[in-house]
């Protein structure tokens, strides 16, 4: 689905590319066959999930396959960066699956070219102390009060304690964005968070289990996006981005230190939460990027079904309009060719 | 036409032609831009027409806050002006305390009020009155000193005792500049709620603000920025009343104008 907005925005971006292109080419500019320059926005300040793309930028991945990253911007948000790269302020981001969806349908063309995170980070978690013993079982959560903040992470909990049969016996309640302090207080049972909130509240001194959602509702995590017209224009560009970001996936799996040096080096702020830093990395590199998909046809690659039912969530929540999911995500710019992409899983030790 | 209608006529038309103006330029720009990021007038109007009954909540739910937070900071405020009028130590301590208390902006305070007591309309009416709570207090301090030498000399001629002096004299004359403090802490009681609501994303006009942009109904967020808009001003504007009133029963130059 392109608006006409988009249809414009192209064909502007399209006559100043000739022009650019023309202009170089009579005046011998030069450079002009050098890499393209595009900048990546995170959906949110740089943290553990975010290595992978510094440690590329710091190995110089995306130099060597082609492209040169020379920003990457912390975000405001997966909305934000969704729509910063529809708008073309920022050629790739990092962003959500919702918001690719909810951001195409509301006139803003935004296409995901590859899910870094094939499973979600939503997580239902509790304390021993809070639950009063450990919790392996989704079973267990009958009879219980359980936490979330607001958003998708409430919907997919919702989903998930759907699927696994316990809904009707389970009391949700608003824990707003103290959801991992009301955990620790014990004011709520459990608590549906991303695993992020799960390694928080370790970090403050609790035994924490982890029921994985993603085990019962199929949904991504952080998808890469870019502008549908930006990858038509530049389909080189867009692989060559794609395959720098899984070289850097791999090898910042198998150097988490070398991984997370990259992210603290151009972070500084991240020192001093470090460790946590390097469990959030090893966690999303373990159990998050790699999945049946990925064995199967290569990093990054898309399927549908997570894609239907977040939109389903979506619509159910009675949200802005949904873009139809065929026009929001496309596996075209993975090039299985690429040992990094094709064979992720052979590459991580 | 009558005077009385040319009057009307004169009054209304510089805001009627601004209001032309914006909306045919909100439409035009609106005809060229995604509804994510700009909705036309139209889906605007359409999304409060839509669901009429969760804008009412939710201007009920803020009413509420921001009232509670306005009467709370003006009680506070004028208890704390007469200790800082009535005693040496008393100025010394509350000025700066205001000061330094407002100066801590309300998004840090929040956190740490809502772990220890909770995140329900109590809560965050203690919350507005934080904001409301300094204008009254440095205007009503203003007022209460400011009493035309003359009258606290004619009061004192006729050995009248210091509590009557107080509640005929110095109340009275301090009341424009209370006013104008109330007047100030209910545009900010509006603005601390719609932050307190935001930050609990509990009920009220902010919890609506969220959840609009949040699932991106855009023209509902903005239906929800106009609703707040004129929500601030129906709040200042009963204040303004409340001033007019009390100008009129005192007899008092309230300089509402």
């Amino acid at each position: 689905m392109l608006t006409d907005m988009s249809r414009t925005r192209r064909s502007v971006l399209a006559s100043i590319g000739a022009g650019t292109a023309l202009t170089a080419g009579c005046l011998g500019v030069p450079g002009s066959d050098e890499n393209q320059r595009v900048s990546l926005m995170l959906n949110w300040t740089p943290n553990g999930l975010h290595v992978p793309y510094y440690a590329a930028k710091a190995q110089g991945f995306y130099a060597e396959e082609g492209v040169e990253v020379t920003e990457i911007v912390g975000g405001d948000g997966s909305d934000a960066s969704a729509r910063q790269a529809g708008l073309g302020n920022n050629e790739f981001a990092v962003t959500s699956s919702d918001q690719v969806l909810l951001t195409t349908g509301g006139g803003v063309d935004v296409q995901s070219i590859g899910a870094m995170m094939q499973q979600s980070a939503n997580v239902v978690f509790s304390t021993r102390e809070a639950f009063g013993g450990e919790l392996t079982d989704p079973q267990q959560l009958a009879g219980k009060t359980v936490g979330t903040g607001p958003g998708m992470v409430r919907m997919l909990t919702e989903l998930y304690l759907q699927e696994v049969g316990v809904r009707e016996d389970v009391e949700l309640v608003d824990t707003g964005y103290e959801t991992v302090q009301r955990v620790l207080a014990g004011e709520v049972d459990a608590a549906g968070g991303v695993f992020g909130d799960a390694i928080d509240a370790r970090y403050q001194g609790a035994t924490v289990d982890s029921l994985n959602v993603a085990a019962e509702v199929p949904s991504y995590g952080h998808v890469l996006a870019t502008a549908p017209s930006f990858a038509e224009e530049n389909p080189e560009t867009v692989s060559a981005f794609l395959r720098g970001t899984a070289r850097g996936a791999a090898w910042a799996t198998n150097n988490p230190e070398g991984g997370v040096d990259a992210l603290v080096e151009a972070n500084e702020s991240i020192s001093e939460v470090r460790e946590q830093a390097r469990d959030t990395w090893e966690t999303l590199a373990s159990d998050h990027i790699v999945g049946p998909a990925v064995e199967e046809h290569g990093w990054g690659w898309h399927e549908s079904e997570p894609w239907t039912t977040v939109a389903e969530a979506l619509e159910s929540a009675d949200s802005g309009q949904v873009a139809p999911t065929e026009d929001v995500w496309t596996n075209e710019y993975l090039d299985t060719e690429f040992e990094y992409i094709g064979s992720y899983t052979n590459q991580i030790s | 036409m009558s005077v009385a209608g040319d009057r009307l006529r004169e009054r209304l038309t510089p805001p009627l032609a601004v209001f032309v103006f914006v909306l045919v330029g909100w439409s035009l720009a609106a005809a060229g831009a995604p509804p994510i990021l700009l909705p036309g007038p139209t889906a605007v109007l359409d999304a409060f027409l839509t669901d009429t009954g969760a804008f009412v909540d939710a201007i009920a739910v803020s009413t509420v806050t921001a009232a509670g937070g306005l009467a709370l900071g003006a009680a506070v405020g004028l208890m704390l002006a007469f200790v800082s009028v009535g005693s040496t130590p008393g100025r010394a301590v509350v000025e700066p305390a205001v000061v330094g208390f407002r100066i801590a902006p309300l998004t840090a305070i929040a956190p740490l009020v809502f772990l220890w007591f909770g995140t329900g309309i109590p809560v965050r009416i203690v919350l507005v009155s934080v904001m409301t709570t300094f204008p009254v207090t440095v205007a009503s301090i203003d007022g209460l000193r400011s009493t035309p030498r003359s009258y606290l000399d004619l009061l004192g001629s006729v050995g009248a005792s210091e509590w009557l002096t107080f509640r005929t004299v110095r109340l009275p004359a301090a009341l424009p500049s209370v006013f104008a403090g109330l007047k100030l802490g209910a545009a900010l009681s509006v603005t601390g709620t719609i932050v307190a609501e935001l930050l609990t994303l509990r009920g009220g006009l902010g919890g609506g603000v969220w959840d609009a942009g949040r699932y991106a109904r855009t023209a509902e967020l903005f239906a929800y920025l106009f609703v707040i808009a004129v929500f601030g001003v129906l709040f200042y504007g009963v204040a303004a009343l409340a001033e007019q009133y009390a100008t009129r029963r005192w007899g008092i130059d309230g300089g509402s104008n």
